[in-house]
């Protein structure tokens, strides 16, 4: 084979990437295997270099990341990532976000944050430090592998962010140019990259996947605690560290999440905030289930109470991470997102992740080694042999086989468990508050499982060749109100219970009261957000006694310390968030209704036949036609469409809002500029605009616009001729539109040359629009006319002859042709949502992260106070 | 039985229903002439279907007309071609994609789309 030097190449930063990678996982494996023997062995000099080699390890991540981002800033569009992912309009804060398009740099960002929170670790987690970096370095090494893009026999092993575009495809080097041009020059022919993805290109992508990974890779933490604690025989210390990481997990990751649905509802068109995309759905779960984990975390922390729940729930927090990673990198949801992910052939290795993590958690639960070794291979093996080879058998059988394993090796891990933590049940106290928060977890954990079985849909059908559809958001809504609902009630009544016992008395009195608050609260509430079905008026009922429980129990039980009170506080937030998730979602409205005031043309329906859906049909597109007002929403909504500034590669539709009063007065008006963007890859893309009151939000965006229409000219009909006076007016062919002669201007007579030319003046009058038409008349050796077309009012003109007037021979009368024709416009279509209360949910988001920062703060300090503690003691 | 026994009961049975309500509530990926023999039952069950958009067809969106009428045709994996409506204004995007979920309800000479599930031809993909 010929060798070809290429030309222009930057070979050198690619070299330096992929070296900074194999360093990565390398220094990751070293430092695991020896964090892993400095335990088992307990030698105190395996674990100094399993520290330095987590801090090369974090210092080749960096390395990678400095270098990918070097290729996309200097434009290298001989690399891959920066040919698929950048262009060179690229403004320089949205590189950053490159990284999150690619699934390489979301593994990327993925190890970056470990890497960090590996560091943090280091220093902070005191005695817990070998057994728990080893976690860390462990899941480093398996994430690393996922860069390294070696290729062997039909096997890959990752895929590497600095692969070369020519190595990647290498037809790209076939096109006939370069034959021309000569292979070797062929970046003179990809001079530009194929550019981010326009959706991307906002400031919260900048920031909401890093907060997201960040909240994925926290909670690796916990489970890492955890681990150790099974490893190293400190079965209930574990919990006092992982406390406060679980809940810096769940508020990152709901942080995350609420900046994602923040995203979608400023930035995408849909019109929400949520939508029970699987996509979203997989940030979901492991949130559920980790949340659910922190209130067990407390409980056993408390009274040492279900610890093997406590602990299974915090293993499986993580690998519900693991397992959303595998959902939307392995391509298995296909037809089920709107999200679209390729496959990178690393679904085999994804799941080796997971299962990796699972079986080495179950093994552990063993007593002896030997068995919980035999038990880690017995599993592990087919799984692998499985996930990473072509068996060429029926899948059926792999996934019995496959779930037998999963299923069984679980049960068997929580049989270890129960064996080993000898529990006793019994002791529970219906007046506790254990009692109340096992049943509170008990609810979210059937929530997230709710969402876990329907989401998982699509890798059901793949196992067992069903072919079961998706549930849409109606589906999720109507049972997920009825879990918060439950969640709800019980986050106003948990607190007031104490630990062990309380007094019952006392107990029932403080419930009551607060209820009694809340109901009287909700009458008003019923009649301020107009809310009247019944299940949703419980749901406010819950929602609003969250609030007021909270506060009762915060100023009064905790006498307003704010520095204790982090829980009580995020309860109040968590209940204002729902009660704004309930108000603006029960009472969101579509208010650009096309029936009234527009009767621009008439609606019709296919064939003219009257179709029971088609009753029902979609009203919620109003066409804007440009300087045409339209009002809606009972005439107390005016919107006017002005005109349109194209910032390339977008266009910004000005869209004047003026709202009304019953008499039609003029009280507030706004302008709102909803963008598109028709992008020739993705179509018109277009962002919404939206006002933002106090009390509601008015969101707007673009469905459709004139320009693109496929612009065809309509052939003219409804022709009509009138002989008539100059000022008498007639109608049009099909009587739209009132014609008048205004003048008849003499541009040349047979007095000054041998011919007659005459302009007619005609003025049209269409639905209150003038324009003015001017045909003209020429009489010469032959007659000649010009004929006059006005496409914005839709009319031809043509000035036929003048006759004289029949009853008054010294007057003239004029004979005009017209015709007709649909206007050619400028126009909209645009949709109209309005969201009211909706600023109770994001401040009840704010609420609620500030009681989880307090509470990690309180939580961070306890177990400050324990190492303190354990090291006077020894 | 003490509390908690009950109340692990209770939720082991709430997980059972949902799980089993997942086998009877969710609709199936069918084709359109399942679509037909399940519409002559039950008309207001909502089906999916996965097709591929006809683009040799004529699409009807008339927006100046009715904004929220567009019509067009695609064939579903048995390659059985229908004429589709959905009342709503045209999906943008629709011509740079070619296979595309519909959800919605058979109705004999035309399906009636309530939603049209595209895949968003991200970057994601190869070319």
């Amino acid at each position: 084979m010929e060798t070809i030097v290429f030309n222009n190449e930057h070979l050198g930063i690619g070299n330096f990437g992929h070296f900074a990678v194999v360093l990565a996982f390398v220094s990751a494996l070293i430092s695991a295997i020896s964090y892993a023997i400095s335990v088992n062995r307990n030698v105190e000099s395996l674990k100094d270099l399993g520290k330095w080699m987590f801090m090369i390890h974090a210092a080749a991540v960096v390395m990678i990341f400095i270098s990918l981002f070097y290729i996309i800033h200097a434009h290298y569009f001989e690399y891959q990532y920066a040919f698929q992912h950048s262009s060179t309009e690229l403004p320089v804060y949205y590189m950053i976000s490159c990284f999150w398009e690619g699934q390489e740099g979301s593994f990327l960002l993925w190890m970056f944050w470990h890497a960090v929170l590996g560091l943090i670790l280091i220093r902070k987690s005191g005695s817990w430090h070998a057994p728990v970096l080893t976690v860390v370095a462990l899941a480093q090494v398996v994430l690393g592998s996922m860069l390294l893009g070696f290729q062997i026999g039909d096997f890959k092993i990752g895929s590497s962010p600095f692969i070369l575009m020519r190595e990647h495809n290498p037809e790209s080097l076939l096109i006939p140019v370069l034959e021309n041009l000569g292979k070797a020059n062929y970046l003179q022919v990809y001079k530009d990259g194929n550019g981010l993805n326009p959706l991307l290109q906002n400031y919260w992508m900048v920031i909401h996947p890093p907060t997201l990974f960040l909240g994925f890779a926290a909670t690796i933490v916990p489970f890492a605690f955890a681990f150790a604690g099974m490893w190293t025989g400190r079965y209930k210390e574990w919990t006092v560290p992982a406390l406060p990481w679980s809940l810096v997990a769940v508020l990152v990751l709901g942080t995350g999440i609420i900046m994602g649905g923040y995203w979608a509802y400023e930035s995408l068109n849909f019109g929400g905030y949520w939508a029970w995309d699987p996509v979203e759905n997989a940030s979901l779960m492991p949130w559920l289930l980790m949340i659910t984990a922190a209130h067990m975390l407390v409980i056993n922390k408390s009274t040492g109470k279900y610890p093997v729940l406590t602990i299974v729930l915090t293993a499986f927090s993580f690998f519900m991470v693991l397992y959303a990673t595998f959902l939307t990198r392995s391509g298995v949801l296909g037809n089920a997102s709107v999200h679209s992910f390729t496959d990178l052939g690393l679904s085999g290795q994804l799941l080796l992740l997971l299962f990796l993590f699972i079986f080495l958690t179950y093994a552990l639960s063993f007593k002896n080694k030997l068995h919980a070794w035999m038990f880690f291979l017995v599993c592990f093996i087919p799984i692998m042999v499985f996930s990473l080879f072509d068996l060429n058998i029926k899948i059926i059988y792999i996934s019995i086989i496959g779930t037998i394993i999963l299923l069984g090796s679980t049960v068997w891990y929580i049989r270890n468990l129960f064996k080993r933590y000898d529990t006793n049940i019994e002791t529970d106290k219906l007046y506790s508050r254990e009692f109340w928060m096992f049943v509170g977890s008990m609810v979210l954990l059937l929530s997230g499982f709710q969402i876990i079985i329907m989401t998982s849909i699509p890798v059901f059908n793949k196992l067992f060749g069903s072919s079961k559809a998706s549930a849409g958001p109606d589906y999720y809504n109507s049972i997920q109100i009825w879990f918060a609902m439950a969640i709800t009630l019980l986050t106003a009544i948990g607190q007031y219970f104490k630990y062990k016992q309380s007094d019952t008395k006392k107990v029932l009195e403080s419930i009551s009261n607060s209820l009694l608050v809340a109901i009287i609260l909700s009458v008003g509430a019923v009649f301020l957000f107009d809310i009247w079905e019944k299940k949703y008026l419980f749901f406010l009922v819950t929602s609003l006694y969250a609030i007021t429980a909270n506060l009762h129990y915060l100023f009064g039980s905790l006498k307003g310390k704010i520095k204790i009170a982090g829980g009580s506080i995020a309860h109040v937030g968590f209940g204002l968030m729902m009660v704004g998730v309930l108000v603006s979602s029960v009472n969101k409205k579509v208010i650009s209704i096309n029936n009234s005031g527009t009767s621009y043309f008439s609606e019709t329906t296919a064939q003219g036949k009257v179709d029971e859906v088609a009753k029902t049909n979609n009203k919620e597109n109003l066409l804007l036609v440009k300087n045409k007002p339209v009002q809606f929403i009972d005439n107390r909504l005016r919107a006017t469409f002005r005109k349109v500034n194209e910032v390339k590669p977008n266009k910004y539709f000005e869209v004047k809002y003026e709202v009304l009063d019953e008499k039609g007065q003029v009280t507030d008006s706004f302008v709102l500029h909803p963008n598109s963007q028709n992008n020739p890859k993705m179509g018109l893309i277009s962002n919404p605009d939206t006002r933002h009151f106090l009390t509601r939000d008015i969101f707007t965006h673009i469905t459709y616009e004139s320009s693109m229409e496929e612009k065809q000219e309509k052939e003219f009909e409804n022709f009509k001729t009138d002989t008539v006076n100059i000022g008498q007016s007639f109608a049009t062919g099909d009587a739209n539109r009132q014609l008048t002669v205004q003048k008849i201007n003499v541009i040349e007579s047979p007095e000054t040359s041998n011919k007659l030319h005459l302009q007619a003046e005609v003025l049209i009058n269409t639905m209150g629009d003038t324009f003015i038409a001017r045909p003209e008349f020429i009489s010469e050796d032959k007659i000649r006319f010009k004929e006059s077309v006005v496409n914005k009012a839709g009319v031809l003109v043509v000035f036929d002859r003048i006759i004289p007037d029949p009853k008054d021979p010294k007057n003239m009368l004029f004979v005009i042709t017209s015709a007709t024709r649909r206007p050619i416009l400028d126009y909209i279509i645009l949709k109209a949502i309005e969201f009211p209360y909706i600023n109770l949910l994001w401040l009840g988001t704010f609420i609620l992260i500030f009681g989880f920062t307090l509470s990690i703060i309180q939580r961070f300090k306890e177990f400050g106070r324990r190492e303190a503690k354990q090291s006077s003691d020894v | 039985m003490k509390p908690v026994h009950i109340v692990i009961l209770v939720f082991i049975s709430i997980g059972l229903a949902i799980g089993i309500s997942f086998y009877g509530d969710t609709s199936k990926y069918v084709c359109f002439a399942e679509a037909d023999e399940i519409a002559k039952d039950k008309p207001d069950m909502k089906l999916h279907v996965v097709t591929t958009l006809s683009k040799t067809k004529p699409q009807i969106y008339d927006p100046q007309n009715d904004p929220n009428y567009f019509e067009f045709y695609a064939s579903d994996t048995t390659g059985m071609e229908k004429r589709v409506i959905y009342r709503n204004a045209k999906p943008t995007d629709l011509d740079k994609t070619d296979k595309v979920v519909l959800i919605g309800y058979s109705r004999g000479d035309h399906f009636e789309a309530k939603d049209i599930l595209k895949k968003c031809p991200s970057k994601y993909e190869k070319k």
